[in-house]
């Protein structure tokens, strides 16, 4: 309910607004007519009221002699509202042939009212030459006279009416100001913040950039969404700095190991190699008798600086790979071979291939390294988690830019239980694997993906499940190149 | 006399090599060289028969020296001198047209029998870089199963094999697969290595030129 509250409380004032606008549109009607009725009921009152005592009071005879029959009978009815002002109503006796015989006063110019010798059955509305309207009766009078009674409607009754009308008319009035506000409070105000809350539902906090809210022309909302604006961005910028904390980690943590490996590679590895060359001299000027001990001692000597000389290349290569600087196909070829060897017989044999379609002779070693990274991780994931038998990494031209990708026939993997997950996520919650990988293609500045042939319907997709990473990174510049 | 050219930064492990060198029969010392340019100066002056070149040199390495005798078709064959054992480093070396492949600490009679296969154009393969199945008897490939292997070997991606040989990407696959089953081999390089090995393909047919197989 109370999630509702606003909502609710529109809803409750729009629908007593709305009733009341009903109620006043009603009452209006209602005085309307009760008004109308009253003036045609008057103006029969008034009329029959005359024909009464002209009939009472003397005979026809007189009235026609005299000429002003009646006058003594205006005076008497001159207390009736209607007569009090000439504006507001008269009385006139006609004649039929459309002579006015006597009228009360000021009446005659009501003369126009009269539309011919046919008395009225009920009192009817009618429009006089000033454009007033009135409210009319004609009854016929013993003697082939006429009797015309109107009443204004303005005159009579215009205060009353006027009062009741304005204060209806002015609930009306304040009803439709009231379902406008409300229509537009709804508008302006709770559309765009249930906007906004669906907006900010949505918002992948340190993905974007800038997240526009609301534009709009209430300044509060202005002023929150901004607020909630800058706060996306500094959370977008914080995010950033961690990305690029971990990337300059991870180039930082390369370098190094690259650093230690030449270090190895030219000092003591190169120290190893003279000193079994040594040994292989001494052993050449040494006593060609098979047991005596000096040949004995070197040849021991001999086997164990190869040994060291052995452990120290090991070591070389698995901090950074000589052969990196091969470039990015020999690379993975190299790669390719050594996984494959390494898988040899573990389980079953793994097929490794590797096809280059786009020209990546110029590839800096960085790039190298991280693709080659990223193949070593993806292909051991494919085989401990996919149990995959056939892994192909691919380079291909994508328009302007390059896509790697690593696809295998192993058990797939839920591509979308992963879908917009976080790769921070992924390290913390033990898919480290993966998370390697990322930071590999942050590096590239690339974008990746996985998709499971399960859920592509790919033409090239192989009978069974199976896997593929692909990864969309821009082709390294001339002035990355080493 | 064989004329012998050595290259090797490194001055302990030169003068080692160079002091058996001056030791042994029937082969002449021509020139040591302590890193890539002075190297290619002095095979120019000298011409010798067998250039021992290392492949991690300053000034250009052993691999951009090959290429250049490869390019220049000097009568110098090439053996290779390195502390590597990666197959993509013999790859390379056979792509610049090396005759052969040795470690540095491996013992002077292999170097001598190097040496002796390399100048007679048979190619030779330090044993410590690890094949699969290295003494395996080889099944004969068909000729388009070396035509396939060859554009391999040149460094070729398969659609542009399957463009050349006028056949499917599915095809070439096949084909590579019925090679590696009848050598034994595990992949490509593999394949590659042991068919120069045994013969099957020889070194003049992966000459590589700037990146791209070229064709006879």
């Amino acid at each position: 309910m109370k999630k509702h509250l606003l909502l609710l409380l529109m809803a409750v004032v729009t629908l007593f607004t709305a009733g009341n606008f009903f109620v006043s549109l009603h009452a209006f009607r209602a005085q309307e007519s009760a008004m109308d009725s009253m003036m045609r009921s008057y103006v029969l009152d008034l009329a029959e009221n005359f024909s009464t005592t002209a009939a009472f009071t003397g005979g026809r005879g007189q009235a026609q002699r005299h000429g002003t029959p009646g006058m003594m009978r205006f005076r008497m009815l001159s207390a009736d509202p209607a007569l009090q002002s000439p504006d507001a109503g008269g009385i006139l006796v006609v004649s039929k042939e459309g002579r006015i015989v006597s009228a009360s006063p000021g009446a005659e110019r009501l003369l126009p009212l009269w539309k011919g010798s046919a008395p009225d059955a009920a009192p009817r509305e009618a429009v006089d030459a000033k454009g007033e309207s009135y409210y009319v009766v004609v009854r016929s009078l013993d003697g082939g006279n006429f009797i015309l009674a109107a009443v204004s409607r303005t005159y009579l009754l215009a205060p009353l009416t006027g009062v009741w009308k304005t204060w209806i008319l002015s609930a009306m009035g304040t009803s439709a100001a009231v379902l406008v506000g409300m229509f537009l409070l709804w508008y302006w105000l709770a559309v765009p913040l249930r906007w906004i809350a669906e907006k900010l539902e949505n918002v992948r906090w340190g993905k974007e950039r800038s997240v526009r809210l609301y534009t709009g022309p209430l300044a509060e909302l202005e002023a929150l969404s901004s607020v909630i604006e800058r706060l996306a961005t500094e959370s977008f910028e914080k995010e950033e700095l961690k990305k690029r904390y971990v990337t300059d980690l991870v180039q930082a943590q390369e370098a190094t190991r690259g650093q230690l490996a030449r270090e190895l590679h030219d000092g003591a590895l190169q120290s190893a190699v003279a000193a079994v060359k040594r040994i292989q001299l001494a052993k050449q000027s040494a006593p060609s008798d098979a047991d005596s001990p000096l040949r004995t001692h070197l040849d021991t000597a001999e086997e164990v600086v190869q040994t060291a000389e052995g452990e120290i290349r090991s070591y070389c290569e698995a901090l950074s790979p000589s052969w990196v600087r091969l470039g990015l196909s020999s690379a993975l070829e190299e790669i390719a071979g050594r996984l494959a060897q390494a898988y040899e017989g573990v389980e079953t044999d793994v097929d490794i291939g590797v096809e280059i379609e786009a020209e990546a002779a110029a590839f800096p070693e960085e790039h190298v390294l991280a693709l080659v990274r990223i193949f070593q991780e993806a292909a051991s994931n494919s085989v401990r988690h996919g149990g995959a038998r056939f892994i192909q990494a691919e380079l291909r031209r994508e328009g302007d830019l390059l896509r790697f990708s690593v696809e295998d026939d192993g058990s797939g993997f839920d591509a979308d239980a992963y879908a917009g997950t976080d790769f921070e996520e992924l390290r913390t919650s033990g898919h480290r694997g993966l998370a390697n990988i990322n930071e590999r293609v942050r590096l590239l500045r690339g974008t990746m993906r996985i998709v499971s042939s399960r859920d592509s319907g790919e033409d090239e997709a192989r009978p069974g499940e199976g896997c593929r990473l692909e990864i969309l990174f821009p082709p390294p510049s001339p002035g990355e190149r080493r | 006399m064989l004329r012998i050219l050595l290259a090797d930064d490194h001055p302990l492990t030169r003068s080692g090599l160079a002091a058996w060198l001056e030791e042994e029969e029937g082969v002449e010392l021509v020139g040591q060289a302590a890193d890539g340019e002075s190297a290619w100066t002095m095979l120019l002056e000298t011409h010798p028969d067998l250039a021992l070149l290392d492949i991690e040199m300053p000034n250009g390495s052993g691999i951009e020296i090959a290429e250049r005798i490869m390019k220049r078709k000097l009568p110098t064959n090439v053996l290779m001198l390195t502390a590597y054992s990666a197959q993509q480093y013999v790859m390379a070396s056979v792509r610049a047209g090396a005759k052969g492949f040795i470690l540095k600490s491996a013992p002077f009679d292999r170097l001598r029998q190097a040496i002796e296969d390399t100048s007679r154009g048979i190619f030779y393969l330090d044993p410590s870089v690890s094949l699969v199945s290295d003494e395996a008897p080889a099944e004969e490939l068909s000729e388009r199963e070396k035509e396939v292997l060859i554009l391999t070997a040149q460094g070729l991606p398969s659609s542009e094999t399957a463009r050349l040989l006028s056949i499917t990407k599915r095809t070439v696959a096949a084909h590579l697969t019925s090679i590696y089953a009848k050598l034994g081999a595990k992949n490509k390089t593999e394949a590659i290595l042991l068919a120069l090995k045994r013969g099957i393909v020889l070194l003049d047919q992966l000459r590589y030129i700037d990146g791209e197989g070229t064709r006879q």
